[in-house]
């Protein structure tokens, strides 16, 4: 959808994702969207590395989120929300309705 | 000898402002470096953060800094780094703003070092610029930082406060103004 406008689907992908999760890494974003992991790290690293994103070392993982101090970040985030919204129901569903809530180690699905 | 060895953080911004502007690149300096600048190095960054607010590309950035013997590690990056000094330069992206605070060239601070004229936040915004990490980030040093830089240069509170209240943070505002009093020799406009 935002092809034109972002220039690579896979920015497009990291971005849905972290508008609809607020954070993410970027094993988790390639697998959502069933796509290379390589093009997905190259794009979070070139929007960190420009400051639309930052990113927090979760153990061994690097956790990226918005930087609120991005200048444009409030604008990017409200083009991306409608994005989001014209997504299809699967994606949209897939991307809003992941289950986060802590759960026991061992509990049963 | 490198023209880079042993001159001071102020003077080594200078020299990074003068030769960028040589090439046409205008910058501004952000960040920690301008608290240890105002708090006469009582803080030690290890990073100068220029602004690039004439929107060149990192490579003309690059080449320029080449002259001086800067270099950076990975094609395209925004870090360049000396080997004759511990300090690193960062281009984080334009524009410059602080919060949601669009700093014109008009309210920029300027400096005469050594090396040439240096460009940098006033006193003022280099007391938002740390605010708004400790509001942002949570960084308790930051605020630590803004009120070092506070205690030493006038800061325009009727700014200040309207910047606050534009970030949602006048209560905030409130704490930090009480904080400033607190402390001695913090001098108010």
């Amino acid at each position: 959808m935002l092809e034109a406008i972002l220039g690579s689907i896979n920015a497009e992908r990291v971005l849905l994702f972290l508008t609809a999760r607020e954070q993410g890494y970027a094993t988790e974003i390639a697998r959502t969207f069933n796509t290379d992991l390589s093009p997905i790290q190259k794009q979070l690293e070139r929007m960190e590395r420009d400051g639309l994103l930052i990113n927090q070392k979760v153990g061994n993982t690097r956790v990226y989120s918005f930087n609120p101090r991005y200048a444009f970040v409030g604008e990017v985030r409200q083009l991306m929300d409608k994005a989001l919204n014209m997504c299809p129901e699967a994606t949209k569903e897939e991307l809003l309705y992941d289950r986060r809530r802590p759960r026991k180690k061992g509990k049963p699905l | 000898m490198s023209v880079v060895r042993g001159i001071s953080r102020l003077d080594l911004a200078g020299l990074i402002a003068e030769t960028l502007k040589s090439e046409g690149i205008d910058v501004v300096l952000t960040g920690g470096s301008c608290v240890s600048i105002y708090s006469n190095e009582r803080y030690v960054s290890m990073d100068l953060d220029f602004i690039d607010v004439s929107l060149k590309t990192n490579k003309q950035i690059g080449l320029a800094l080449k002259a001086i013997g800067f270099e950076s590690k990975h094609k395209n990056s925004r870090y360049f780094a000396h080997p004759d000094t511990d300090l690193t330069v960062e281009f984080p992206s334009a524009p410059l703003t602080i919060g949601d605070e669009f700093i014109p060239s008009s309210q920029v601070a300027s400096l005469e070092t050594a090396q040439g004229t240096l460009r940098l936040l006033s006193p003022t915004d280099c007391v938002k610029d740390r605010l708004a990490n400790y509001y942002y980030f949570r960084d308790r040093q930051c605020l630590d930082q803004a009120l070092m830089v506070a205690a030493r240069h006038p800061i325009n509170l009727v700014t200040l406060k309207e910047w606050h209240e534009s970030e949602k943070q006048t209560e905030q505002y409130l704490e930090f103004v009480a904080a400033m009093k607190k402390q001695s020799g913090a001098e108010l406009l």
